[in-house]
C-alpha cells in the first residue's frame, strides 16, 4: 500500500517536472500537403505535427497533436494549423488551388433533311462544346463545329463522339435513303449551291492518297486525277468552282504539316490545270494533321488510319447543273 | 493515474516527433554536350553557385488576411524559386523571431550560421482601404544595407510576382519572368496565362479553329492563325484584344511572327509557284513581299530575331528534309543554321539573340533541341514523350513547349539547361508563345 503511494507519487513529481521543463516552450506546428494543385474531386492529405502544444486545431476544428486528414476540397483552401499552449501560438498553412472540374463535353449533330432519295444529299451539321476532339463515322476526325455534304447510297446512321477533359458525349443523326424521290420536286433553277450537284461532284471526283513525307502523286492519284479532270471538262461542269483540302497523317511537326497539306492540295491542282481544268476554278486549303485520326499504316481504303489521313479532299463550291449535257 | 500516464507518454511523444522531411525537388537531367552545357550551366544558378536568399514568411497584419499571406508567401517562394537567380535557404533553418519589417531583423541571425544568407526578403500584408497591400523588404544582411522597401497593392498572386521581379531586378539587373504572361491553343480558341499556368483566360476564338499565336517581342501585339474564312489566314489583335489587321488571302498563309519594330511575317501559298513562300508585310497584313523563291518548296515557321530585328530564322525543304534556315529580313544572305538530317520545325529565337530553340527528329518522335547560333552547339533539352513549339522567357533562361509525356498535349516548361520540366496547363494545351 505504502509502495504504491510512493510509486504514485514519483510519477506525478516526474509529470509536473517535465511540464514545468516544457511548459514555457512555445509550441511548435508544421503542416503539410500532399500535393498543392488539384482538380475538383480529387483528393489531398493534409498533415502535420506539432510540439510543445496543449491543443492543434486545424481550420478552427481540434484535431489531434500529430495526424493527418484526406480532404476533397471544392474550391482553392488554405489549411491552417494552429498549436497553442496557454496564451503562445503557432500556426502553419498551406494552400491547395483547386481547378474547377473540366465540363463534360457537348454534342449535337442534325442533318438538314433526315430523309433523301439515293443520289441526294444533305448536309450534316454539328456542334460541340468542351471538347478535344470530335469524331463522327464515315467522317473521321472533324472540327469541333462544322458542316459536310453527304450523300450516303443508303440509310446511315452518322455516330459522333466529342472528347474533352471533362469526358466523353455521344449523339447520332440518321440519314434515310428511298429509292424513289418522297414527293414530285418543282423543277426551278435555284440560285446558289444546289446539294444535288455536290452529291454528283462528289461521286465523280474522288480523294487521292500519299506516301509518307511526300506531296508527289502517285501513278494511282494520277489515274484518279485523269478521270476527274475528264468529267470536269464536261460541259455544263466547266462552271463548277471547288476546293482541295490537303491533310497529313500526325506524325508530322505542328507548322510543317500546314506545308505539306497545301503542297498536297498544289500538286493535286497543278495536274488538274495541265490536264485542261482552268486553275482560277480551284480553292487550295491545308489542314496540316488537324483532321488525322491514324494510330497505325493501315490503307488508304481503311479509315482511321495514317495512310487514309494523307489524302487530298475534293469539296463542292458552286456551279455546275444537275443534269449532265 | 491512468491519465496523467498517457498525458506523459502523449508528452513524450510529441517531444521526440520528429519534424518531417523536406521534400526534395525533383530535376530531370540529361546526358552533358559538354562546352555548351558548361556555358549554359552558369546562367541557371543552383545553390552554392551564387549568393544566398533567404525568404522569410511575411505576416499579417490584419485580421481576415491569414489565407491571402499565406498563399503570398507560396507565389513568392516558388517565384523565386524557378528564378533560380540565387540560391534559397531552406525555411527550416530560419531564426524564430518573427520578421515583419526592418526593426525586427536582426543581421547576425541570418548573416551567421548556419543560414549563411547574403540577403532577406521579408515584409508583411495588410488591409488598406479593401484591398491587400505588401510592405516589401530586401535587405543585404553583411553590409547590412537596404536595397528595397516598397508597397505592391492588388490581387494577391500578382503583388507576389511583383515583388518576386523586384528582388529579381535588383540581385541580377535584368527584368524577371513572374509577372510575364503565356499565350497558347486550348482547343479551338487560344487563352492567356500567367507564367506559371494560374489565371487563365479565353483571348480569342474566331471561327472554327485558331492555331499558332506568336506575341511581338513586346508582348503588346499577338498574331495567329484563323480558319473562320475557310482558308487559314493571319490575324492580329492587340494584347487587350482589339483587332488590329490581318491577312486576307485565297491561298493558306500561315505561321506568323511580329519584329521588335512591328513588322508581320507569315508563309503562304499565295504566290502560284505551288510553294509556301515567307512573305514579310505591315502589321496589318497590308504591303506583303515576298522573301523567298523556291517553286514546289515549303518555306514555313519564320521568326524575326527580337534582339536585332534583321534576321529571319525558318524552315525549309529546298535541299530535302525540312531544316533550320536563316536569311536578312530582306530575304538576302539565305542559309542553313541547322542541316544535320531529319526533320526540324518552329524555331524560336532566344530574346537576347544567342540561341535558337526548335523541334527536331523524326518518325514521329520529336524533341526541343537548343542551338547557341555563334557556335552552332547543340544541347537537347527534353526527353520524355513527343515535345514540339518551343518559346523563351522574356530573360532568355526558361522555355516553354508541348509535350505529350502525360498521355496528352500540355504545356510545359523548363530552364535553359533542361532542368526544372513542370507542366504548367491541366486541361491540355499546345503551341505556346511567352511574352513580358
Amino acid at each position: 500500500m505504502e509502495r504504491k503511494y510512493s510509486r504514485l507519487a514519483a510519477i506525478i513529481f516526474t509529470a509536473s517536472i517535465l511540464i514545468a521543463l516544457v511548459g514555457c516552450a512555445k509550441p511548435k506546428v508544421q503542416l503539410q500537403v500532399s500535393r498543392d494543385r488539384l482538380q475538383q474531386g480529387e483528393e489531398v492529405r493534409v498533415s502535420w505535427s506539432s510540439k510543445d502544444a496543449k491543443q492543434v486545431t486545424l481550420n478552427g476544428n481540434p484535431v489531434d497533436k500529430t495526424g493527418a486528414q484526406v480532404f476533397t476540397p471544392d474550391t482553392t483552401t488554405t489549411y491552417l494549423a494552429v498549436a497553442t499552449r496557454g496564451n503562445k501560438a503557432a500556426r502553419d498553412s498551406k494552400v491547395v488551388a483547386v481547378a474547377p472540374k473540366p465540363e463534360r463535353p457537348t454534342l449535337k449533330i442534325s442533318a438538314d433533311q433526315e430523309a433523301i432519295t439515293r443520289g441526294q444529299s444533305t448536309t450534316l451539321r454539328w456542334s460541340s462544346n468542351n471538347a478535344d476532339r470530335v469524331t463522327i463515322s464515315e467522317l473521321g476526325t472533324v472540327p469541333s463545329s462544322g458542316s459536310r455534304v453527304v450523300s450516303p447510297s443508303q440509310s446511315t446512321t452518322y455516330n459522333g463522339t466529342a472528347v474533352g477533359p471533362g469526358g466523353t458525349e455521344n449523339a447520332s443523326a440518321r440519314v434515310t435513303v428511298t429509292e424513289e424521290a418522297p414527293t414530285e420536286r418543282p423543277r426551278t433553277t435555284n440560285t446558289g449551291p444546289s446539294p444535288t450537284m455536290a452529291a454528283i461532284f462528289a461521286q465523280n471526283i474522288r480523294p487521292i492518297y500519299f506516301e509518307l513525307d511526300k506531296s508527289d502523286l502517285t501513278a494511282e492519284s494520277r489515274d484518279t486525277l485523269r478521270r476527274s479532270a475528264a468529267w470536269l471538262t464536261q460541259g455544263s461542269n466547266r462552271s463548277i468552282m471547288f476546293r482541295i483540302e490537303g491533310n497529313c497523317d500526325p506524325r508530322g511537326t505542328e507548322e510543317y504539316n500546314i506545308g505539306l497539306g497545301e503542297r498536297r492540295a498544289q500538286a493535286a491542282k497543278e495536274f488538274l490545270a495541265s490536264l485542261g481544268v482552268d486553275a482560277s476554278r480551284i480553292q487550295t486549303v491545308s489542314y496540316g494533321k488537324e483532321r488525322a485520326a491514324g494510330t497505325s499504316e493501315g490503307g488508304p481504303t481503311q479509315a482511321p488510319s495514317w495512310a487514309h489521313d494523307r489524302r487530298d479532299d475534293f469539296i463542292y463550291a458552286s456551279g455546275g447543273a444537275p443534269r449532265n449535257p | 493515474m491512468k491519465t496523467k500516464t498517457s498525458f506523459l507518454i502523449c508528452l513524450l511523444l510529441v517531444l521526440l516527433s520528429p519534424v518531417l522531411p523536406v521534400v526534395a525537388e525533383h530535376q530531370e537531367t540529361q546526358p552533358p554536350q559538354e562546352d555548351f552545357r558548361k556555358q549554359i550551366g552558369t546562367i541557371i544558378v543552383t545553390p552554392g553557385n551564387g549568393p544566398n536568399l533567404a525568404v522569410a514568411d511575411f505576416i499579417s497584419r490584419s485580421a481576415g488576411l491569414e489565407a491571402a499571406t499565406a498563399a503570398f508567401n507560396q507565389v513568392l517562394w516558388a517565384d523565386l524559386e524557378y528564378a533560380a537567380v540565387s540560391g534559397l535557404v531552406g525555411k527550416s533553418l530560419y531564426p524564430k523571431t518573427l520578421v515583419p519589417d526592418p526593426a525586427s531583423l536582426k543581421f547576425d541571425e541570418w548573416s551567421g550560421d548556419p543560414i549563411k544568407a547574403d540577403y532577406v526578403a521579408f515584409g508583411n500584408l495588410q488591409n488598406t482601404g479593401g484591398a491587400a497591400s505588401a510592405d516589401t523588404y530586401l535587405y543585404d544582411v553583411k553590409t547590412k544595407q537596404q536595397l528595397i522597401a516598397s508597397r505592391h497593392t492588388g490581387e494577391t498572386r500578382r503583388i507576389a510576382h511583383e515583388f518576386a521581379d523586384e528582388v529579381v531586378k535588383l540581385l541580377t539587373g535584368r527584368d524577371g519572368i513572374a509577372t510575364s504572361k503565356i499565350a497558347y491553343v486550348a482547343g479551338d480558341s487560344i487563352k492567356v496565362m500567367d507564367y506559371d499556368g494560374f489565371n487563365q483566360r479565353n483571348f480569342a476564338s474566331d471561327g472554327p479553329m485558331v492555331r499558332f499565336p506568336q506575341f511581338s517581342p513586346d508582348g503588346r501585339y499577338l498574331a495567329y492563325v484563323s480558319f473562320k474564312t475557310g482558308v487559314p489566314n493571319i490575324v492580329v489583335r492587340s494584347a487587350e484584344g482589339g483587332l488590329i489587321g490581318g491577312t486576307s488571302f485565297n491561298a493558306t498563309t500561315t505561321s506568323p511572327t511580329i519584329s521588335s519594330s512591328g513588322q508581320l511575317a507569315f508563309s503562304s501559298a499565295m504566290g502560284g509557284d505551288g510553294s509556301m513562300e515567307i512573305y514579310v508585310s505591315n502589321l496589318d497584313g497590308s504591303g506583303a513581299r515576298r522573301l523567298t523563291r523556291t517553286p514546289h518548296g515549303i518555306n514555313i515557321s519564320p521568326r524575326w530575331n527580337p534582339q536585332t530585328g534583321r534576321e529571319i530564322a525558318f524552315i525549309s525543304d529546298r535541299a530535302g528534309t525540312p531544316q533550320v534556315y536563316v536569311m536578312d529580313s530582306s530575304g538576302a544572305n539565305q542559309r542553313a543554321l541547322i542541316a544535320r538530317g531529319g526533320q526540324a520545325d518552329s524555331p524560336s529565337w532566344s530574346p537576347d539573340g544567342r540561341y535558337v530553340a526548335f523541334t527536331y527528329g523524326g518518325a514521329g518522335s520529336f524533341q526541343i533541341f537548343v542551338a547557341d547560333v555563334a557556335s552552332g552547339q547543340l544541347l537537347q533539352l527534353t526527353s520524355q514523350g513527343r515535345n514540339e513549339s518551343p518559346t523563351w522567357s522574356p530573360d532568355s533562361r526558361h522555355l516553354s513547349f508541348q509535350s505529350n509525356r502525360s498521355g496528352r498535349w500540355e504545356v510545359w516548361q523548363a530552364h535553359i539547361d533542361g532542368s526544372g520540366q513542370r507542366a504548367i496547363t491541366r486541361g491540355g494545351g499546345r503551341s505556346p508563345t511567352w511574352a513580358k
